[in-house]
Order: C-alpha cells, then sequence, then structure tokens
C-alpha cells in the first residue's frame, strides 16, 4: 500500500511489529507535553453560552399538556377530521368517486335521468354502509391506541361521523342543487329531508347493529330493510319508472316532515346507542 | 452506577437535558481543548474553535451519531482546518510537508537505540517534534495518544481507512523519535 | 400508581391486587406468557378498567386521573394491526391528531430516523417488514415527548440493531419520565430497566431493583460439567439456567438448593438466574 509521499510501506496489521513497542514507548515521552490549562472561569462561561441554546430546545420539544387535556377548539377537530380521512383507504376513495361522476354524468345525460332517482334512493344506504367502513380502521392496536388518546373515543367517532355525513351531502349535492334549481326552495327543503332522514335513520340502525353483531349482519339487515320499502314502493308504482314515481311520493308526502322527524330522532337515538356500547368496549367488535 | 454512554447524553442534550450538556461538557471540554491546541499551535483559536463545535453540537439537528466520540473529533477536525485555511495557513508553520518528513526520517533514523529516554527540556522538545510532523501524521499521533482514541475510530474521524492510519502512525512514531533521539544525541554530546 | 387491582376474564383471575407505585426512570414487567403482563399495560394506558383498585396519576383519582393520563401517554399496544395502507408518516401525522398535538413534518420524520425508517416513510405499513412495522408503532408512542410511555412487548420480533435504536430512544428521554416495558427476557431488560417488576399467575412476585432481584439468588446457583448421557437425567432432576456443550461433556448451570453432584459449584447469579428461580415450576423448560 502506498501512503501519500509514493513510499511503500506495509499495510497489513502485522507488517508494523515495532509499532506496538514504539507506542509504549512514546506514550511516556507524548505525555510530556501538556497544554496551557483552560481557565475554569473560561469552561464557565462558556457553558453559560451553550445553557439558553440547551433550553430553546426543550422548549420547542415539550407540547403543551394543558391544552391535550381541556375543551377541543375548531382547528383541532378539523385536524381529527382530517385524521380520520387518512385512515380510509383508497378502494373507498375510488367508490366515492365512481357515485359522483356517475351523479354528475346522469344529471348531465337526458337520456339516463331517470337513473338518477334510483341512485338518489340508494344514497341512504351508502351512507350506512360507509360509516361501517370508517370504522373498520380502528381495530386491535389502532383501537387500543385510540382509547388511550387525549381526544378520545367520543370526539374522534364525532369526527368520523362528521367526515361522513360531509361525504354523502357532496354525493347528495348534485341532485339536490339540480332537482332544487328546477323546482323551487319548496321542493329542495322537502328532497332535503327525503334525503337526510332516511340517511340518519339508516345510518343510527346500522350503527346499533354493529355493535351487536358486527359489520356483515349490520349491512345486511340494513339492506334488507330499506330494499324491501323501496321494492313496496316500486310495486305500489307499478317498477316501471319506479324510482321517479317513489321519490315523488316521498317528497310530496303531507306527512314527509313528522316522518323526517321520527327519522331523524329514532336515528340519532339508535346511533347513540351503538356509539356507547362500542366506546365501552363491550361490542362484539372489540 | 456506571456513567452513561455518550450516545445516551448526546440523545437527552438533543432533547434539552442540561444536565447531559455539563456532564458531556466536563468529559470533552479538556481533552478537545488539548486537541485542538496541538493541532492549531495556538491556544487563542484553539478556545474559539471548541466553542465553535459545543455550538454545533447543541445546535445539532441531525441523525444521531451511532459513535459519539469519533463524530465529536471529526467536527472539531474539520473546524479547526478550515480555520487554518482561513487564516492563510495550510499546515501549522513549522510542520514539515510529507516530503520534507520523508528526508528527515530518513536523516534521523539510523542507528538509533531502541528506547527514547529524554534527559531535559522535555516538554519543549517534544511539542516542537510534534509540532514538526506533517498534519495528517501529526492529528494521527494527538488522536491515539492524547485523546486515547482507536485506530478504527481514527480511521473514522480522518476519514481514510485503517491501513493508511497505521502506516501514518507508524512514519510519525519513526519520525519523532529520530528526531527525540537525534537531538537527545546532540545534547549529550555538548 | 396502582392500587389493588383485580381483573378476570370469564371468571378466570388474571391480576390478583397488584399495587405498584411507579416513579420515574425505566421499569421493566417480566413475567412468563400468561403472567397479566399486557392485562396490566392496558390498565395502565386506561384501555381496560380493572374489576377492583384504582389507578391514580399525579395525586389524581378516578376520572381526573384517566384524563390526566391519557394527556400524557405514549402507548405501544401489543397487537399490531394497524391500518395497512397508512405509511408510517401517515400513522404518525394521524395519532399527532389523537393526541392533540401539533408536530412538525421535520420533527416527526426526526423521530423516524432515530429508528431508521427515514427511507420507507412513505411506503405503506403492509410492505414493510414486521421489525419495521413495530418500529413505527413505536415511534407514534414516542410522538411528542410524552411523560407516560408504555411500550407492550417492544421487542418482538426485532433485530438486535432495531432493538438498540429502541433502547436509544428509551434512554434519551426527558427527565422526570416513566417509561413502561414488557419482556419475558431477563437478559434484554436488565440492560435498560432499573426497576424490575415480576408477575406469575396475575401476582405481583417482586417490585425493586435488578441488584436486589439478584442478591435474592446468592448462594443458590451452580455449575458442574457432565458427561453427556447424564445430562437428560439432570435436567429432569434440577431447574437449568444454561446448558451448553463443551470439550468432553456439557457444561449446565442450575439454580435451587445444592444439587446432588459431585463438582457442583456455586456461582456468582445473574439476573437470568434469579428470573428463573422467581418463577419456580412456571417456567416450562
Amino acid at each position: 500500500m502506498n501512503d501519500e509521499s509514493g513510499q511503500k510501506y506495509p499495510a497489513k496489521p502485522d507488517d508494523f511489529p515495532e509499532m506496538e513497542a514504539w507506542e509504549r514507548d512514546m506514550a511516556d515521552v507524548l505525555k510530556k507535553s501538556e497544554p496551557p490549562p483552560l481557565a475554569p472561569e473560561k469552561m464557565e462561561a462558556l457553558l453559560a453560552t451553550l445553557r439558553p441554546m440547551v433550553a430553546a430546545r426543550r422548549e420547542e420539544s415539550t407540547p403543551n399538556l394543558s391544552k391535550t387535556a381541556g375543551r377541543m377548539d375548531f382547528g383541532e377537530f378539523i385536524r381529527l377530521v382530517r385524521g380520520q380521512a387518512s385512515l380510509l383507504e383508497r378502494p373507498f376513495w375510488m367508490v366515492m368517486g365512481l357515485i359522483m361522476a356517475g351523479n354528475l354524468a346522469l344529471l348531465a345525460s337526458n337520456i339516463l335521468q331517470p337513473l338518477i332517482t334510483t341512485l338518489f334512493l340508494a344514497l341512504p344506504l351508502v351512507g350506512g354502509i360507509s360509516i361501517v367502513y370508517s370504522l373498520h380502521g380502528s381495530r386491535g392496536g389502532m383501537w387500543e391506541i385510540e382509547q388511550a388518546s387525549p381526544a378520545g373515543l367520543q370526539r374522534i367517532f364525532a369526527s368520523r361521523l362528521t367526515l361522513m355525513f360531509v361525504l354523502q351531502l357532496l354525493l347528495a349535492l348534485p341532485v339536490l342543487v339540480s332537482y332544487g334549481a328546477q323546482a323551487g326552495v319548496l321542493v329542495l327543503a322537502r328532497m332535503v329531508l327525503a334525503w337526510l332522514a332516511p340517511t340518519v335513520a339508516l345510518s343510527g340502525m346500522i350503527l346499533f347493529l354493529f355493535s351487536y353483531w358486527g359489520e356483515w349482519p349490520s349491512v345486511g339487515i340494513t339492506v334488507l330493510v330499506w330494499g324491501s320499502l323501496i321494492l313496496f314502493g316500486a310495486s305500489r308504482a307499478g317498477f316501471i319508472g319506479f324510482a321517479e314515481m317513489v321519490l315523488a311520493r316521498i317528497v310530496f308526502n303531507p306527512l314527509l316532515p313528522l316522518l323526517a322527524v321520527l327519522g331523524l330522532a329514532a336515528g340519532l337515538a339508535f346511533g347513540a346507542l351503538g356509539l356507547r356500547r362500542l366506546a365501552s368496549g363491550r361490542s362484539s367488535w372489540s | 452506577m456506571d456513567p452513561l454512554p455518550d450516545e445516551t447524553l448526546f440523545a437527552r442534550l438533543m432533547k434539552g437535558d442540561e444536565e447531559a450538556l455539563e456532564t458531556l461538557f466536563a468529559r470533552y471540554a479538556p481533552p478537545l481543548y488539548g486537541f485542538l491546541w496541538r493541532l492549531t499551535s495556538d491556544q487563542a483559536l484553539a478556545e474559539d474553535l471548541l466553542q465553535e463545535v459545543f455550538i454545533r453540537l447543541v445546535n445539532y439537528a441531525g441523525k444521531p451519531p451511532l459513535y459519539f466520540r469519533a463524530w465529536l473529533y471529526t467536527i472539531a477536525r474539520n473546524l479547526a482546518y478550515s480555520s487554518l485555511r482561513a487564516h492563510g495557513r495550510e499546515q501549522a508553520h513549522r510542520a514539515y510537508s510529507v516530503a520534507e518528513s520523508d528526508e528527515v526520517l530518513k536523516d534521523t533514523t539510523q542507528n538509533l537505540p531502541e528506547k527514547v529516554i529524554l534527559s531535559r527540556d522535555n516538554e519543549e522538545r517534544v511539542r516542537q517534534s510534534l509540532e514538526r510532523l506533517p498534519d495528517e501524521q501529526r492529528e494521527v499521533v494527538l488522536l491515539r495518544f492524547y485523546q486515547g482514541l482507536s485506530l478504527e475510530e481514527i480511521a473514522a474521524v480522518v476519514e481514510v481507512s485503517l491501513g493508511t492510519v497505521k502506516s501514518r502512525l507508524y512514519r510519525a512514531l519513526r519520525l519523532l523519535r529520530g528526531m527525540l533521539l537525534r537531538e537527545e544525541m546532540k545534547e549529550n554530546e555538548r | 400508581m396502582l392500587r389493588g387491582i383485580s381483573k378476570s376474564f370469564d371468571g378466570a383471575p388474571v391480576l390478583r391486587r397488584i399495587t405498584l407505585d411507579l416513579h420515574e426512570g425505566v421499569v421493566a414487567i417480566l413475567g412468563p406468557n400468561g403472567a397479566g403482563k399486557t392485562t396490566l399495560m392496558r390498565i395502565l394506558a386506561t384501555v381496560l378498567a380493572p374489576d377492583e383498585g384504582a389507578l391514580e396519576c399525579n395525586d389524581l383519582q378516578g376520572e381526573a386521573a384517566l384524563a390526566a393520563t391519557r394527556s400524557q401517554v405514549g402507548y405501544l399496544p401489543q397487537s399490531l394491526e394497524l391500518p395497512q395502507h397508512l405509511t408510517p408518516r401517515g400513522l404518525l401525522s394521524y395519532v399527532t391528531s389523537l393526541k392533540r398535538l401539533v408536530v412538525s413534518d421535520e420533527a416527526a420524520m426526526q423521530l423516524l430516523a432515530e429508528l431508521g425508517l427515514e427511507t420507507v416513510a412513505n411506503q405503506p405499513l403492509g410492505q414493510l417488514s414486521d421489525g419495521q412495522r413495530r418500529l413505527a408503532a413505536v415511534a407514534q408512542a414516542f410522538l411528542g415527548r410524552p411523560s407516560l410511555i408504555l411500550l407492550d412487548e417492544f421487542s418482538a420480533g426485532l433485530d438486535v440493531a432495531e432493538r438498540e435504536a429502541v433502547y436509544r430512544l428509551i434512554n434519551a428521554v426527558k427527565p422526570g419520565s416513566l417509561v413502561v416495558v414488557t419482556s419475558n427476557l431477563p437478559a434484554e431488560v436488565g440492560k435498560i430497566a432499573q426497576t424490575l417488576v415480576v408477575l406469575r399467575d396475575g401476582e405481583l412476585r417482586f417490585a425493586g431493583n435488578a441488584a436486589d432481584l439478584v442478591r435474592q439468588a446468592q448462594g443458590m446457583v451452580w455449575e458442574a460439567c457432565l458427561p453427556e448421557n447424564e445430562a437428560n437425567s439432570t435436567m429432569e432432576r434440577y431447574r437449568l439456567s444454561r446448558l451448553r456443550q463443551v470439550n468432553g461433556g456439557v457444561s449446565v448451570r442450575m439454580v435451587g438448593a445444592a444439587p446432588e453432584l459431585a463438582d457442583a459449584r456455586p456461582v456468582e447469579p445473574t439476573l437470568e438466574d434469579a428470573y428463573l428461580l422467581l418463577m419456580g415450576n412456571a417456567l416450562k423448560r
């Protein structure tokens, strides 16, 4: 091996047999040279310079604990909602995207417009199923981390349901706006009720069933119930063009406001019972 | 209780632990200062560089080093050389270049006794001899004998292979021995 | 502080009247499988409510203690069931919102880098190795520099370098913090823990420092060299701490009363010996 001067020097350990002896020899000799001492005042002055920098590191990395234990402000809640969105997988977003695209395409197309009312009638079911889906990320380890967190299960569920509700509203919006623009504010308000009440009712029901029996039974029963109602309405309407007929019957039914209130109340009550059961950990799922 | 390892103390320092700072400072400020002084032959510069090393340490924000001591000496060494270059000094002015040291080596290592025993003016003679070593050899000697680093750590600090470290140390020791013994022989002849 | 904690599942007791006063430093809960370690950790993390007894935190009790614990805890559960599509970075981001913190992306990446995960920070957890997934889960426990860190089975599936990275994180917690880890390997926890808690069949068998536990085994550890054909019978008669092949036979290390072997000589106990002695027949060898 050559070093920088170009002279050849052996590089393997055994090729410096005398080095060990030289090191011992030189160790005592070299120790005779001492540096001028560093004055204690200078050491202390240097430490004094460094202490504030260390303190700054301490401050930048300590969370504000009083904040984590008190009321949650709006900004924090939004961050929590965004966090819930990150738990939803790509297939979910694709399905949402497809439904939205379907909505818009059908609205734009005159020929297929009747289909849009069919889609609209299915939206409450989509809402309920998406709520069950949103809970499936919280299992096992993640569920325990959520339980042990300062955010708390109640706020986590609230943020999750908020996210789902906003997404469902976005899905329903094209139809609501389109029909409302054509038929006026009163019809729009009735259509909103016709969408909101079944959505909340089905969501509450599915949550309640989920807290007892888990995913598939809750989804299955809810699909059965809503499907049966639609089919019943369809049979009364003669099946052909049934969707528009069913929707018209719902929207222009004089009992709609009362039924909507009942549906909302039932949905909220069952939903709350289901959430409480989930939060207490007594459910079949946790 | 055993003293905490450097890596643990450094990790605590990164999180703002003042006690960790004080322990690391007590542990490393004196030897680092000695290293910097011997490397630069300038007391004032060595003090400034010592401050700079610790400021960099305390404000460090990257991935924690696996081997703290070698990493610390790397910072000190690099700062020292940057500073010397900034002051227009490529080497401590009394040092030989590598080529010069080869000539001195040939001249001084013939017919020398086995053991180096110095009679008087030891400190000054040793200091002067160290200063005459080329930088690359002097730093290896300093890290080995004054800072107590292993050859592997030295290789990490100066960023060369282990073989190169050994070769530099070998030549440095030969040169040192040669210079010191030659001086001693001249002294005895007077 | 745990006071008189008891817990049963389906009528079978898992923890029996455990009282522990934990302060700062690193505490290791040791015990064989089924000793109740994970149940105890889940109670400490406020994820599970005990049947009897109370959890106190900072001299607070009841709901206030639960809220105080949750506001400062970082918890690694035993189960690694995490959303597989989340990346380590995404996991830290979500847990940041759960912990009601604002942690910069740089700080989160720094934490991942300390565990060697910086190159896989943006890969889904489902694509990572078991060790990397566990390290990501460890990272979320340390997020925000909590003052109570609970790591249940943190080293399962980790290689030596990965475990060392976690030890470094544990050693670097801010002063005054309490770190509680569980393990069934005494040698591992002896390196990092000042206090050891040993559980067996849901009961507290020991709480104190490692040196005290080792002292209990003084005079109870023996070594002998035996011919191979005697090794099996020795294994059945005595509790072995270690067995290894040597030239001309088998070297055995036993814990318990003096064995009836000709050349058995007493040796200094290690932590593993002391743990084995304490466990009695609970550990199947």
